[in-house]
């Protein structure tokens, strides 16, 4: 296969990339740029942990050709702190509601709850809950993460 | 013991690892990444039995990659899991097999510079089998004239032939159980079975594994136990132990799957030794649905009663389907007695385990190791009995459990000590107020298309495994407590977190120790060449003993301190107090009511080092005495839409005994968690086989294996969580555990609650839709018939 | 055992600008080609190597099939996502069934990636766009260089993971039957957790004048080699007054019709038993909602 050149905005930086069109997003992303925010923890598009904005929008980054994403802003969970160092209210919202166990779905429960609060800044748990059933927690049960999303609903 | 007020143990505060899971730089073993690393992938078997004739690597290595298979590894067999003593360690397991004994058994790996050449050179190996007959079912391994899966294994050092495909089977008894049947006015008598749940961690099995120059090896490998990892790797490649480091590295969930040192990480030694590079193995998911899943079980219970509700005797029988390798069911088989006995007071007794081999996926402990499937079983059972002799079932249970002041052997028969707190009554009186308990109704009172039912259902874990003598596992810590100059401190430990806040825990005891702000205790980063042994972070374990032993070396550190601090305030030591000052941001060292002897912890470990009186620091190992039990008790109502079998969980009360809770944010966490996967264990999960192919019918992805999602758990204000009002004089600041108790008791009490909606027991678990609908249609036709 | 965490398979891969140009493709590679949209059933299907075209056609790109319009129906272009179907269906509320569906599709995810087209495409029996499409007399239109054609969704759904569709034919554009005022729909899908393949599905479309109903239409999904339309139990409906009595015999009826089978989900007894329960509730929703009711 010959490697195509595609140009990805990661986080407000743009990277010029020459990856092989079965190139995925997920893995362009953390093994090509270093950013190992988004995990891999199934590859089929069931568990939510590589959820990343891709035009601001979440996405699967694990079921996202890298090529398919030339010319896309996207944006991780690293791309979520200010150039100050300070958090994202989401990130904070997290910290505060000890929404944090293991840590591994973390990331993408972030992205997915900033797609959820640009589209609705203040959703109702139900609204929370539909929002994120795509993302799987096996630690936490959901609650604590459910009261730090709440806490951000304006 | 009265409770203190503590400024740091017991309080909520955002855990210290938060900032980095948070920003996404948390780096995983699955993120770790290094200069000149190789990828590997692993040839697996798709015979559930069969013997290996050759393999033939020689394509794969034309293409450039680095092949082993069983003749490139060392041949001694092995015990995966390293915490019972080697006489006690039954050993069937080698780097890679020269005989296959379930599908995704990995037969051969390789590594190559990118993950698709070495998918493309794995592919290329060719293996000769010879396929031998394949068994399922634990009940048929056992026939007379069923295929052997194995002739024999080690045990220790002695070679111990399999009979049968027993893997291994252990009987206890006390009393005389007939004599105690006799006594009874009633006999109760059923099977409970529950499934073959995968633990579905989130992180997938993972390593890296670096060579070094002096022929050592670093490993990043995904671990409930660093030392443990670190031994077995330097016994099985001959390394000494202090040229064999392994990280600490943070774990995207555990549940007891790293227990025993996963199948990945002797591979990918064996491959960055060959190949003097490092070498990255990662599992799919679907190679690790392959790799370990939860014990299933067939648990016959006997229990006699008098009319009174008092239990004159019991017994257990059961038979554990352990698949193609025994990872850990000798210990297993000790602790179902030791839960058994441990739940409910039998004057006679008899438990009878066996575990059997079958051609699946090997099990391995997860959260409860026995304990969820033996309490599913138990707390059943005391509503069946409570129902005969019309009785309250939480009054069945105040009546018959062992708590204060009784003798308890919740580790198995060689282990026992005495219950110093117990907060057992005071949760199940607290939490049915909370509930709603005695407004549940009767199920036949219940009609209409939805009917809901509450059910309770207790049990307990032990903190640990200690014991005033050696027995049949390891269990100890090990810990270093410093002070730097300026007033921070470092603390060290193999002890790992696997998300509940055991290293948070251990930074509160720290601070609470030493007297010094929580903000100024950092958790050091921990591998094998820097830590003292500590046997693994299981068991319920690590806030009671690994707390305990954090707790030993800070108060040692302490004590240096103290003495630097004496010499400068000429103040005896024992005299002298630390305690947070908020103006400082440090500890302040002190004599009460003396205004001008204060110094700071900061000033007095700077003066110390320059005038070079030393380092307030100290390592201590500590074992426990004792195992004390952490209670839980569960509430849970749910819903059955008794026209479609749908169960909905839509209220629940969590409470656990854990003595001094040390993180009451992360402990109602872990009730919540526990919760969530209790009920998946009661309604939703489990793993089967197809009968011919050996392959798991659910495909081993995530696509049909299903845990719970957040639209599938009750709202936050529905589920509510307590602490019971208790002190562990044994534990550090009080503690107990918390960990596996979290999920003991949520599938027994699902089962009440079902029961309490439709009037129907299950003892099957998962208890799907298809089978309630099925068992609703058939008790309708009965009632009709 | 696959690799789900890359793609092992290799494949050129091109992304063109006009339906022009994936026609030309489309018949200068035949068979070795797949058309991809969102990816979310292409990449999966790929790395469980279930397919493995040698070429990808990519069509996010073609701003001409990324439209939704209504021309007495809806007119969704092959290119649309789902999440704007979703939105579009939600301000609209003529066509509450297909926002249902949507809303109980997968996850949020997929809705900003996929495309209905696509859903349609992959054909699956559990396709949960299918059942409000065929209860809204849903037709898709397909070209190729040689032409156009329009095909109701019945005739273009011919087997498991097959439709109709020729080779070097594109699916551009889903076409509905426009709904009258007094028409409600509603669609509900059962399942093991929250985001899950259906077990069974159910969309209902009524058109109501007071207590009788005069036109319906029922379809299911789940439960046969294709999604599928319960005609006589339509037809029981179709024209009479509706009591609890009529919609337990409706629901009798279309459970004998279905044609389920036992499979890692659930089992042909289960979805056979609970295709009544199904239906009635989704045609009660159906049923409010003509009158404006709920929601």
């Amino acid at each position: 296969m010959k490697k195509q050149r595609i140009h990805l905005i990661v986080n407000g930086e743009a990277h010029e990339l020459w990856v092989e069109p079965n190139a995925l997003l997920l893995n362009v992303l953390r093994d090509d740029l270093g950013l190992t925010g988004a995990k891999y923890a199934c590859g089929l598009g069931q568990c939510g942990g590589c959820t990343v904005l891709m035009n601001g929008e979440a996405v699967l980054s694990c079921l996202v050709l890298a090529v398919a994403a030339d010319g896309a802003q996207i944006q991780t969970v690293e791309g979520l702190v200010q150039p100050d160092g300070s958090l994202d209210r989401v990130q904070e919202a997290f910290l505060d509601h000890s929404a944090i166990q293991c840590g591994f779905c973390t990331p993408g429960m972030v992205m997915i709850s900033k797609d959820l609060l640009s589209r609705n800044a203040s959703p109702s748990e139900k609204e929370i809950r539909e929002h994120i059933r795509g993302n799987i927690c096996r630690c936490t049960g959901y609650n604590s993460i459910v009261r730090a999303v709440k806490s951000c609903a304006e | 013991m009265e409770k203190k007020d503590y400024f740091s143990v017991g309080k909520p505060a955002r855990r210290k690892d938060g900032m980095a899971k948070v920003t996404g730089r948390e780096i995983y073993s699955s993120d770790v990444s290094l200069p000149n690393m190789l990828y590997a992938r692993v040839l697996r078997s798709p015979h559930p039995h069969a013997k290996i004739l050759s393999v033939d690597a020689s394509e794969a290595e034309s293409m450039g990659a680095v092949c082993i298979s069983y003749k490139d590894v060392p041949k001694a067999p092995y015990n995966e899991r390293q915490v019972s003593i080697p006489e006690k360690t039954y050993r069937d397991r080698t780097v890679l097999p020269d005989r296959v004994r379930h599908v995704g058994e990995g037969v051969a790996a390789v590594a190559a510079k990118t993950e698709a050449l070495a998918e493309r050179a794995m592919r290329s190996i060719k293996v000769d089998y010879e396929i031998l007959p394949a068994l399922f079912d634990p009940f048929e391994a056992m026939k007379d004239g069923a295929p052997r899966l194995y002739e024999d294994v080690m045990l220790g050092e002695v070679v111990l032939p399999i009979e049968r495909n027993i893997a291994c089977a252990r009987e206890v008894s006390e009393g005389n159980v007939e004599e105690g049947f006799k006594e009874a006015d009633l006999i109760v008598e059923d099977v409970f079975t529950t499934g073959r749940v995968y633990h579905q961690q989130m992180e997938t099995k993972s390593v890296v594994c670096r060579p070094e120059p002096d022929g050592g090896i670093t490993v990043w490998p995904t671990t409930q136990s660093i030392h443990n990892t670190r031994q077995l790797l330097g016994r099985i490649f001959n390394i000494p132990l202090n040229k064999v480091n392994v990280h600490r590295v943070p774990i995207g969930g555990a549940f007891g799957s790293s227990i025993q040192m996963n199948t990945p990480i002797a591979v990918s030694a064996a491959l960055a030794l060959k190949a003097r590079k490092p070498v990255k193995l990662s599992l799919t998911r679907e190679e690790d649905m392959y790799d370990h899943c939860k014990y299933p079980s067939w648990i016959r219970l006997k229990y006699g009663v008098k009319k009174d509700g008092t239990i004159t005797a019991g017994q257990m029988e059961t038979v554990v389907d352990v698949g193609g390798h025994n990872i850990q069911a000798y210990p297993l088989l000790g602790c179902m007695a030791g839960w058994f006995v441990s739940l409910y007071r039998m004057p006679h007794l008899s438990v009878r385990g066996t575990a059997v081999y079958t051609n699946k996926a090997p099990a391995c402990a997860m959260q409860g190791y026995g304990n969820p499937q033996v309490s599913f079983a138990v707390e059943s059972m005391m509503d069946m009995i409570a129902e005969k002799l019309d009785m309250d079932p939480i009054a069945l249970r105040l009546k018959n459990y062992v708590g204060l002041g009784e003798t308890f052997w919740g580790q198995g028969p060689t282990v026992r000590s005495i219950i110093r707190s117990c907060g057992v009554e005071e949760m199940l009186l607290k939490g049915k107020e909370m509930i709603g308990w005695d407004q549940r109704g009767k199920p036949q009172e219940k009609a209409g298309r939805y009917r809901r039912g509450i059910g309770v259902g207790r049990s307990f874990h032990t903190s640990g495994t200690g014991a005033p003598m050696p027995g049949e596992v390891i269990d100890y810590s090990t810990a270093m407590v410093k002070v730097n100059e300026d007033g921070s401190v470092d603390f060290l430990t193999g002890l790992m977190c696997h998300g509940g806040g055991t290293l948070e825990a251990c930074a509160k005891i720290v601070a609470e120790t030493l007297g010094v702000p929580l903000e100024k205790v950092g958790i050091s980063p921990s591998n094998t060449l820097s830590t003292g042994y500590d046997v693994c972070t299981h068991a319920t374990r690590g806030v009671y003993c690994g707390g305990a032993a954090v707790k030993k070396a800070a108060e040692s550190a302490k004590r240096i301190l103290l003495g630097f601090a004496s010499r400068l305030t000429e103040v005896n030591p024992d005299a002298l107090q630390i305690r947070p000052d908020p103006e400082s941001g440090q500890g302040v060292i002190f004599l009460e009511g003396a205004a001008g002897k204060s110094i700071t912890v900061g000033e007095t470990a700077k003066i110390a080092q320059i005038k070079g009186w030393g380092t307030a620091i100290a390592v201590e190992s500590h074992r426990q005495v004792n195992c004390p039990p952490c209670f839980v008790t569960n509430f849970i109502e749910v819903e059955v839409d008794t026209q479609t079998g749908e169960v909905r969980p839509t209220r629940a009360v969590a409470a656990v005994d854990a003595g001094t809770v040390m993180n009451p944010d992360l402990t109602a966490g872990q009730l919540e968690g526990g919760l969530c996967r209790g009920i998946g264990l009661a309604l939703l999960e489990d793993t089967q086989y197809d009968g011919n192919t050996g392959r798991l019918t659910c495909g081993a992805s995530m696509v049909d294996y299903k845990v719970y999602t957040a639209v599938d758990m009750p709202y936050v204000d529905r589920v509510q969580t307590f602490f019971a009002n208790t002190y562990e004089p044994s534990g550090p600041f009080g503690a107990k555990g918390v960990g596996e108790a979290a999920n003991n008791c949520t599938a027994g009490t699902v089962a009440n609650a079902l029961y309490n909606a439709v009037g129907i027991r299950f003892k099957d678990a998962p208890i799907t839709p298809e089978k309630i609908l099925k068992a609703l249609k058939d008790k309708a036709a009965g009632e009709r018939g | 055992m696959a690799n789900t965490r890359i793609l092992a398979h290799e494949f050129e891969f091109i992304a063109p600008k006009s339906v022009a140009e994936v026609l030309d493709l489309l018949r200068r590679h035949g068979s070795r080609a797949k058309l991809m949209a969102g990816g979310t059933d292409l990449v999966v299907l790929m790395k469980m190597e279930k397919v493995a075209p040698e070429v990808i056609i990519h069509l996010a790109g073609i701003k001409e099939l990324d439209y939704i319009r209504d021309e007495g129906g809806l007119r969704v272009g092959a290119g649309a996502k789902l999440s704007k179907i979703r939105a579009h269906c939600e301000r609209d509320k003529r066509y509450l069934a297909l926002y249902d569906a949507i809303s109980s599709l997968g996850k949020p995810q997929v809705w900003n990636m996929g495309t209905m087209a696509g859903n349609l495409c992959t054909a699956s029996p559990a396709a949960d766009t299918a059942p409000p499409l065929l209860v809204y007399n849903g037709r898709v239109k397909l070209v190729s260089g040689s032409g156009e054609r329009t095909l109701g969704l019945d005739a273009f759904f011919i087997g498991v993971n097959r439709t109709a569709l020729a080779e070097g034919e594109l699916l551009v554009e889903i076409q509905t039957d426009g709904v009258s005022e007094r028409t409600g729909s509603a669609f509900m899908k059962m399942a093991r957790v929250g985001a899950d393949i259906s077990k069974i599905t159910c969309a209902v479309a009524v058109e109501r004048d007071g207590s009788r109903c005069v036109s319906c239409r029922i379809a299911f999904g789940a439960v046969a080699p294709v999604p599928m339309r319960a005609k006589a139990a339509e037809a029981l409906v179709r024209g009479a007054e509706v009591d609890e009595a009529l919609l337990e015999k409706a629901g009798r009826q279309a459970a004998q019709e279905i044609k389920p089978i036992d499979d890692v989900r659930s089992t042909a007894e289960y979805r056979r038993d609970v295709a009544r329960t199904l239906f009635k509730e989704v045609f009660s929703r159906a049923w409010a909602r003509a009158e404006g009711e709920g929601t």
